[in-house]
C-alpha cells in the first residue's frame, strides 16, 4: 500500500487530537478512585519514598539495597500501622523534583521526604500534608575562609542548591525582601552540588538546616564549614498524600501521633510490654492507655486498622524520641541536637493531638 | 563528449509533508492553551534560573522562563553543533589521511568519545571544570579569566561597537570607491584596509576619545562583573557534547570519502589535475553529498542530547521543564510543552537538512 498524503493528513489529525485530550484532561486522572488504605491493604505492601542516593540521617541507602534513616522510620511506622510489619514496605527511589508526579500518578502512596508544608504545594500541586512529624529551617553553609557573616553580605555571590526543592522560591524571596542580589545555582543531585560546592564552585550553599549539619559531620572537609544562624524559613515537614484522601490523611496523623504521645507518656519500644501487661491486669485503673495500647476496643475501628496498631508501631519501631535518637541524635553517627524538634513540653514544637 | 550541466546549488522551501507531525504537535499544544490546559503559564515562577542568555526575574511568568530555557538550549545546541561539526571533521581528515600514527590517533579518538555513555563525559568534565583554580587565581589572558566560576570574556561596549562600525562603513566605502582598480586585488585591500584603520583610530581618540572600548571583566569581592560571563555548567556540558558529537561527525565525514568511487579520482588523475583541484573539486563536492543528510540526522541527536545538561545543573530546556513541573505541578502539560520545542527545532533541522541536500543533488 502505497502512504499518500491523506494518510498522512489523517494520522496528523489523529495524533494532534489525542495530544490535546490527553492535555485537556490531565487534571481530572489520578484523583478518582478509592483510598489509598484500601489499595495498600489489597496490595499487602506500602509504596513509600526513597531518594535517588543517599540523604543522610533522613534516608540512607546501604550496600544491600536496604534503607534507614528518619524519614524511613515513618514509612516503616506506617507499614506497621495498616499492615502489621515494618517490612512490608517497597521503597521507591524518586529525585526531588519526581516525588509530586510519583505521588500524583499513584506510583508511591505516600511521600516522606523531608517535604515542607506549602501554600502552592498544598493548593496548586493537588497534595494533602499531615502532622508535622519534624522541623527544619533553611540555612547557608560557607567555607571557613569565607568573609560572610550574615545573608546581607552574600550580595554578588554564587549560592549553590537543590532544584526541586521548595528552597528556590524561598531564596527568590529572601533576596527581593533584604535587598541583596546573588547567583543560584541549582543541581539536581545532592553529590554534585556538594562537590561544586566543596571545590568552590560556590561562596555559599542554601539548603535545609539539618541536612547541612549532617553533611558536615560526613564530609570531612566541610567539618570547618560555618552554619551562618540566620534561618531563611522554617520548615515544618510532613508526610504527603494526594489531594482528598480522608481516611488515609488520618491513619498517617494519628500514626506520627502516636509516636509523640509513646514518648509524651514515657513508652517506648523497651518497656511497651511491661506497661501493657501492667494495664491488662487492670484496665478500669487507666482507660486511656488501655484504648492506646489496643487492650480494649476504640483506637483502630474508626480508622480501619486494628486496635492493636499503635501498641505495634511503639514495639516495633519506637517512640517518638527513640526515632530520633537512633537516626539522627546521640545514637546515630550525626548527633544532632533535638532542637526544635523536642516535645512541646520540653521547650521544642513538636505536640501531640489528642487521644480520647 | 557531454559534461553534467553545472547547476548553482537552489534553496527551496522544504516541502509540507515532512513537517505534518510537527504541525500535529503544535496544534495540539494550541488546543490544549484554548482549552485553558495551558493557562498556569502565565503565572509568575517565583524562582531563578542559575544560568540565562537573557536576564531572568523570579516575577517572570512560566512562559519566559521556559522561553528562556529553550534559548539556553539552542545556545548549547549551536555550541556543540558548531564545535562538534570542526573538531569532527579534522578528525575525519586526519583518519582519511592514511598516516599510520595520525590515522590510528583518529581512529582512537572516535572510539574513546563514542564508546563512553555522555553522562560520564559530562559528569567528568563537570568534575573537571569545577576543580580548576578559584576565580582569584583564575588562568587569565587578555582580559580572559577561566575559573571554576566559568569563563570571563570581554565585550566589546558601545563604543567599541561604534568603532568597529565605523571602520567596517570606511572599508565598505573604499571598496565601492576602487572599483576602477578591479583587478589589481593587492591594490584596492590595501586600500580598503587602510581606510579601515584610518576610521577606526578617528573614531577612538576623537569623538570616543574618554570612552573604554571593552567591558574588561573585573575581580569583584565573590567574582568577576562585567564582560560576559559563561557558567561553568554550560562550559562543562558544552565540551561533553562537543566530543561526543565529533566522534560521530568524524565517522559519517570519513563515511561521505569513503563513498566517492575510485573510478573517479582516477579519472581525475588521468586529467592531471593539480592535487587541491582534485581533493577541492573532484572528490569533496561528490563526499558532501553523502554527509549532508547523516549529518543533519546527527544535529538533531545532539540537540536532544543537551538534555544532560539536568546532570550537571544547567538550565536547559529539559531541567528547567523538570523544575516548572515540580514546582507547579502541571506535569502532563509541561511534558507536552517540552516535547513540542524539541519536534519542531529538530524538524527545523531535518528540513534544512532536506532542502540542501536537494539543492546540492546532481542531475539524474
Amino acid at each position: 500500500m502505497r502512504i499518500s498524503k491523506g494518510h498522512i493528513r489523517a494520522a496528523a489529525g489523529a495524533t494532534a487530537v489525542t495530544l490535546a485530550g490527553l492535555l485537556a484532561s490531565t487534571p481530572t486522572w489520578a484523583q478518582q478512585g478509592k483510598s489509598a488504605l484500601d489499595t495498600i491493604k489489597e496490595r499487602g505492601t506500602l509504596r513509600c519514598s526513597a531518594h535517588n542516593g543517599s540523604f543522610s540521617g533522613f534516608f540512607e541507602v546501604d550496600d544491600k539495597g536496604s534503607w534507614k534513616g528518619f524519614d524511613i522510620q515513618f514509612c516503616k511506622a506506617l507499614a506497621t500501622a495498616i499492615l502489621g510489619s515494618p517490612d512490608k514496605v517497597t521503597y521507591v527511589p524518586l529525585s526531588w523534583a519526581q516525588r509530586f508526579p510519583s505521588l500524583i500518578s499513584g506510583d508511591v502512596d505516600v511521600v516522606f521526604k523531608a517535604t515542607g508544608w506549602t501554600l502552592s504545594r498544598d493548593t496548586k500541586q493537588k497534595i494533602d500534608f499531615s502532622l508535622p512529624y519534624f522541623m527544619g529551617g533553611f540555612q547557608f553553609l560557607v567555607p571557613p575562609t569565607s568573609a560572610i557573616k550574615s545573608g546581607k553580605e552574600l550580595n554578588g555571590a554564587t549560592v549553590c542548591t537543590a532544584s526541586g526543592t521548595s528552597i528556590e522560591p524561598v531564596l527568590a524571596d529572601y533576596m527581593a525582601t533584604e535587598k541583596v542580589k546573588f547567583k543560584v545555582v541549582t543541581y539536581e543531585k545532592g553529590e554534585e552540588e556538594r562537590s561544586a560546592y566543596a571545590n568552590g564552585r560556590c561562596d555559599a550553599m542554601a539548603a535545609w538546616g539539618p541536612s547541612l549539619a549532617v553533611a558536615r559531620t560526613q564530609q570531612k572537609e566541610l567539618a570547618a564549614h560555618t552554619i551562618l544562624p540566620i534561618t531563611l524559613t522554617l520548615e515544618p515537614i510532613g508526610a504527603a498524600l494526594r489531594q482528598d484522601d480522608k481516611r488515609f490523611r488520618a491513619v498517617i496523623d494519628w500514626t506520627i501521633a502516636a509516636m509523640i504521645r509513646a514518648e509524651e507518656i514515657g513508652i517506648s519500644s523497651a518497656n511497651v510490654d511491661t506497661v501493657r501487661s501492667q494495664v491488662a491486669g487492670n484496665p478500669a485503673a487507666n482507660p486511656g492507655l488501655a484504648k492506646f495500647l489496643g487492650i480494649q476496643k476504640g483506637l483502630g475501628t474508626e480508622l480501619g486498622l486494628p486496635d492493636t496498631w499503635a501498641y505495634d508501631v511503639i514495639k516495633k519501631v519506637g517512640n517518638y524520641g527513640q526515632v530520633y535518637d537512633r537516626e539522627l541524635g546521640a545514637g546515630s553517627p550525626y548527633k544532632l541536637e533535638r532542637g526544635l524538634n523536642r516535645l512541646w513540653k520540653n521547650g521544642g514544637l513538636i505536640y501531640s493531638p489528642v487521644f480520647d | 563528449m557531454s559534461t553534467l550541466p553545472r547547476m548553482k546549488p537552489r534553496l527551496r522551501l522544504p516541502s509540507l509533508h515532512g513537517t505534518l507531525p510537527a504541525l500535529a504537535v503544535l496544534a495540539a499544544c494550541l488546543v490544549a492553551y484554548a482549552t485553558g490546559s495551558l493557562r498556569f503559564l502565565d503565572d509568575a515562577t517565583s524562582w531563578q534560573l542559575g544560568f540565562s542568555v537573557i536576564a531572568q526575574e523570579p516575577g517572570d511568568p512560566y512562559w519566559r522562563t521556559l522561553g528562556i530555557s529553550l534559548l539556553n538550549t539552542l545556545v548549547l545546541a549551536g555550541i556543540s553543533i558548531a564545535a562538534a561539526t570542526f573538531i569532527g571533521t579534522l578528525v575525519a581528515l586526519v583518519a582519511i589521511t592514511g598516516h599510520p600514527l595520525w590515522s590510528r590517533f583518529a581512529r582512537g579518538y572516535v572510539q574513546l568519545f563514542r564508546n563512553m555513555p555522555l553522562i560520564i563525559q559530562a559528569l567528568f568534565w563537570f568534575a573537571y571544570v569545577t576543580h580548576l583554580p578559584g576565580p582569584r587565581k583564575a588562568i587569565g589572558l587578555w582580559g580572559v579569566y577561566l575559573s571554576n566560576r566559568g569563563l570571563s570574556l570581554p565585550v566589546p561596549t558601545l563604543a567599541g561597537w561604534a568603532v568597529a562600525a565605523a571602520g567596517l562603513v570606511a572599508a565598505f566605502v573604499a571598496m565601492r570607491a576602487t572599483r576602477s582598480l578591479e583587478g589589481r586585488l593587492t591594490h584596492r585591500v590595501a586600500v580598503m584596509f587602510l581606510s579601515l584603520v584610518v576610521a577606526a583610530c578617528g573614531m577612538r581618540w576623537t569623538v570616543l576619545a574618554n570612552h573604554s572600548l571593552w567591558d574588561v571583566p573585573q575581580l569583584t569581592s565573590f567574582n568577576f562583573s562585567g564582560g560576559v560571563q559563561v557558567a561553568t555548567e554550560l562550559i562543562a556540558v558544552a565540551i561533553a557534547l562537543s566530543m561526543f558529537g565529533s566522534a560521530y561527525v568524524a565517522e559519517i565525514v570519513r563515511g561521505g570519502f569513503a563513498t566517492v568511487p575510485k573510478g573517479v579520482i582516477e579519472a581525475a588523475r588521468a586529467l592531471a589535475l593539480p592535487w587541491w583541484a582534485l581533493e577541492l573539486k573532484v572528490r569533496a563536492p561528490l563526499a558532501l553529498r553523502a554527509i549532508i543528510l547523516p549529518l543533519g540526522s546527527q544535529y538533531t541527536v545532539l540537540v536532544k542530547a543537551t538534555s544532560i545538561g539536568l546532570a550537571v545543573g544547567f538550565t536547559d530546556l529539559f531541567a528547567v521543564t523538570m523544575m516548572s513541573i515540580n514546582q507547579s505541578g502541571h506535569t502532563i502539560a509541561l511534558l507536552c510543552v517540552m516535547t513540542a520545542c524539541f519536534v519542531v527545532l529538530n524538524q527545523v533541522i531535518v528540513s534544512a537538512a532536506n532542502a540542501v541536500d536537494r539543492a546540492f543533488a546532481l542531475a539524474a
